[in-house]
């Protein structure tokens, strides 16, 4: 008997994979065929081999909280979610527009404040954000670009809408993870790729360094670094990961120091080095023991200063997570219509501002539907799920928001989208997010695809890892070239070889 | 290259050399076991001293028995000398200078902390068990050293990793002859004693992998005089003294300003060439082995202070 056949999504969701009948999406056709093709125990050894390539490849994250084992093998799906092709096209195009948007809104803040005179974002919502960094006015950083990479959150709802759910601006994680679901998803069904046309992931490394290069201040062969915190990070997997990729050098606070010209130097076993960019994976607060925390022993002294001069290029610049900021996503439409006037392609999921006398009374009279969220937290931590909640923590909520209304915005609660996800044996649906990166420095590229979370507990929507979430590898799906001759979407090639 | 990393290199090298090495002795001590009658100087003893582990074990146990110390040499992770520590300080090496090296030698690391988590609890009562994981593990570590040989460019990182390994190896070979020598030596005659003598020496010849070479190399009757001639001062064996300091100066040409490691290395390598090692006392080969393992030391000091710690 296949578990497959008995696979239905649930109702009220939109379902990557199938439609409500169970008839394949465009581009899906052939994955099901094949998966039909496979018996129960030929599912359960690709599911124990995928297990034991991660293990064997060392894919691994942190979960801070697990003690002595700070390294967890990588949770991981095999079904994969797919994407169309041309779908894709119009994701890649509105990504990019909110990025443009976003780096001149950065720009404008931190220089003539342009925006902020014009009434597009409140003023007292930019200047007294948690992350605008004063120490940052006056700067010019290379093509104005802050955020040279951005995770940015996209979820889709029951009518089949993408929507924006966030942007992430400061030290966005997880491509590597894209990148090392491919390669266990090519490991164990080598089958799979003979027949779809899945647009390649791996070109991202080499755009990555790219978007760095061309930042760097002048020089022939710019010295490229990935800063990190060190090995007790959750994203050092991928902090080292992106460094070998990229042939950069991993370096820590300690291995750099800022000499008496003003330019960043590391230690190396020929004597001191200079470092014309860093792709800094430590938060702005630890950057710079001198500008910032004074505690930090991650950072550089006078690392600031360096930037400042021009003598180094830090991606993301310091200061570029003042766009991070919820309230702030919640004028991106607007921000588009005023740097790009350009109507946005991508939309945001409605939002409500709880500084906003209206917003605050709507939100406050209909909690029991709205997910309500903190302006500056990451991670899943701090939020009401509405529907979810009992009174009494909706009451409690009420009163936080009164005290801080800042501090919070509301959205609908949204049906997430599903995909099939091998639980305990059989498929059954489990909401899925997808996190594309986008790179914006002298030119522009977004990932084919993304990150895919999925919430691996029944009707949960936390999808995050350090939550119990999972990943599934993304494919997007050229159909339009499956037309052709010796096409597989008519049916004719599904089944195993 | 950065000198955190080289550090983490050179470490990664001889934690990985130290668990080779000491599987290989522990293999090579449990057979010639077998072989002896109850009372000849190859006690489960000798094996705490050669490793310098006789007051961290006595520290914590009591008398020597063979399960006990197996089980200390081999899989105590307190103890930060036996095999399940080096491997996990390799493999915290390996990790944080991952991006450095090749994916496979990774993987074949992380195989090695593998093997020990899932096989030493069950292996070390049974010889035969523990016999098999431990030459499970040396061939594991010669896969890595094959990776690394293998795929690692040519450059500081790869000469990084033969300095730690040839360092460690050279402190183990002495080590080994200082214990072994001390106790073989008086019976090395042409007495009854001969006999048993002889094939204790094939055995530290095996703790060395050096056995099946040295017949090819030289022929009769395997003596302490000659084995300690070949294994200090030769320079044919992987395993032997001469060789890994010839290896060592090649390493350091290798390598930006190495004037002040390689005159102490030149130093030690005219002390070991002109030294006359014929018929030595056990204690005149204790006091010459013992100033060479203080110059190994020096050696280590010079490196860590030209290449890891030096000030701007």
């Amino acid at each position: 008997m296949q578990q497959w056949n008995g696979y239905r999504p649930g109702t009220g969701y939109y379902d990557e994979l199938v439609d409500g009948s169970g008839t394949p999406r465009p581009g899906c056709q052939h994955l099901l065929e094949y998966l039909k093709s496979l018996s129960v125990q030929e599912l359960a050894d690709r599911h124990q081999a995928a297990d034991a390539t991660i293990r064997a490849m060392g894919i691994t994250f942190t979960v801070y909280s697990d003690g002595e084992n700070i390294d967890r093998a990588w949770p991981f799906d095999f079904v994969p979610r797919i994407i169309e092709r041309r779908e894709w096209e119009t994701i890649q195009a509105g990504l990019f527009q909110r990025l443009r948007a976003l780096n001149a809104f950065i720009d404008d803040v931190y220089n003539d404040q342009r925006a902020l005179r014009d009434g597009v974002v409140p003023e007292s919502v930019v200047l007294k954000s948690r992350d605008f960094r004063p120490q940052c006015q006056g700067v010019s950083p290379p093509h104005g670009v802050w955020a040279h990479v951005c995770g940015t959150d996209l979820v889709r709802d029951k009518d089949g809408t993408l929507y924006v759910l966030e942007d992430n601006l400061r030290v966005p994680s997880g491509v590597s993870y894209m990148l090392e679901n491919r390669h266990v998803m090519k490991r164990i069904f080598p089958e799979l790729f003979e027949h779809s046309r899945i647009m390649p992931v791996d070109a991202y490394p080499g755009q990555l360094l790219d978007t760095l290069c061309s930042l760097a201040p002048d020089v022939p062969n710019p010295e490229i670094v990935v800063l990190t915190p060190g090995i007790y990070n959750s994203a050092y997997f991928e902090h080292s990961y992106l460094a070998q990729q990229m042939g950069a050098e991993l370096v820590e606070g300690r291995d750099l120091v800022v000499g008496e010209d003003e330019y960043v130097y590391m230690r190396t076993i020929h004597g001191l080095e200079r470092v014309d960019v860093i792709y800094r994976r430590i938060d702005d607060d630890f950057l710079d023991p001198e500008a910032f925390r004074p505690d930090s022993t991650l950072g550089v002294p006078g690392l600031m200063r360096a930037w400042r001069k021009g003598h180094v290029a830090i991606a993301n610049a310091p200061g570029a997570g003042v766009a991070d900021d919820k309230v702030v996503y919640a004028h991106v439409p607007a921000l588009i219509r005023y740097f790009l006037d350009e109507e946005p392609i991508l939309p945001n999921v409605p939002t409500y501002q709880c500084v906003d006398p209206d917003d605050r009374a709507y939100v406050l009279d209909h909690l029991a539907e709205l997910v309500v969220k903190p302006a500056n937290e990451s991670g899943g931590y701090g939020m009401l799920i509405g529907p979810a909640a009992t009174a009494d923590e909706r009451s409690q909520f009420a009163d936080l928001i009164r005290a801080n209304p800042r501090n919070y915005i509301a959205q609908p609660t949204l049906m997430i989208s599903t995909c099939p996800t091998l639980c305990d044996g059989e498929l059954e649906p489990r909401h899925v997010d997808l996190r594309p990166f986008v790179l914006q420095g002298k030119s522009f590229n977004v990932t084919t695809g993304g990150l895919s979370r999925v919430a691996l507990r029944k009707g949960s929507l936390v999808v995050n890892s350090s939550q119990g979430g999972g990943s599934k590898d993304t494919w997007v799906v050229d159909t339009a070239a499956d037309a052709g001759p010796g096409a597989v979407d008519d049916g004719t090639v599904g089944g195993a070889d | 290259m950065l000198s955190r990393l080289a550090e983490n290199i050179y470490w990664l090298a001889r934690y990985l050399e130290r668990t080779e090495d000491t599987a290989r002795l522990l293999l090579a001590s449990a057979q010639i076991q077998m072989d002896l009658p109850s009372g000849m100087p190859m006690s489960w003893h000798s094996l705490l001293e050669i490793l310098g582990a006789s007051e961290p074990y006595r520290a914590r146990h009591g008398s020597e028995n063979e399960r006990a110390v197996m089980r200390f040499l081999i899989s105590d992770p307190a103890y930060s000398g036996s095999i399940a520590a080096s491997v996990r300080s390799a493999r915290e090496n390996a990790r944080v200078t991952r991006d450095q090296l090749p994916r496979e030698a990774w993987e074949a690391i992380n195989g090695l902390h593998y093997l020990l988590q899932e096989q030493a609890p069950n292996a070390i009562a049974s010889r035969w068990r523990r016999n098999d994981l431990l030459a499970a593990i040396a061939a594991q570590c010669q896969r890595i050293q094959g990776v690394l040989h293998g795929s690692v460019s040519r450059g500081p990182r790869y000469q990084f990793i033969a300095l730690g390994r040839y360092l460690e190896r050279a402190d183990m070979t002495t080590r080994i002859l200082d214990v072994r020598y001390a106790s073989l030596f008086p019976m090395d005659g042409d007495g009854n004693d001969s006999y048993y003598s002889s094939v204790c020496w094939i055995s530290v010849l095996r703790s060395l992998s050096a056995y099946e070479m040295y017949r090819q190399d030289l022929h009769g009757l395997v003596r302490g005089r000659d084995v300690v001639h070949y294994l200090l001062q030769g320079e044919r064996s992987p395993r032997a003294v001469g060789f890994a300091l010839a290896r060592i100066r090649q390493c350091l040409e290798g390598l930006p300003n190495h004037q002040q490691p390689a005159a102490r290395l030149e130093a030690l390598q005219a002390v070991l060439a002109t030294a006359s090692l014929v018929d030595l006392s056990p204690d005149a080969m204790h006091e010459f082995i013992d100033g060479l393992q203080q110059g190994f030391a020096a050696l280590h000091g010079d490196v860590v202070q030209t290449y890891f710690r030096f000030t701007p």
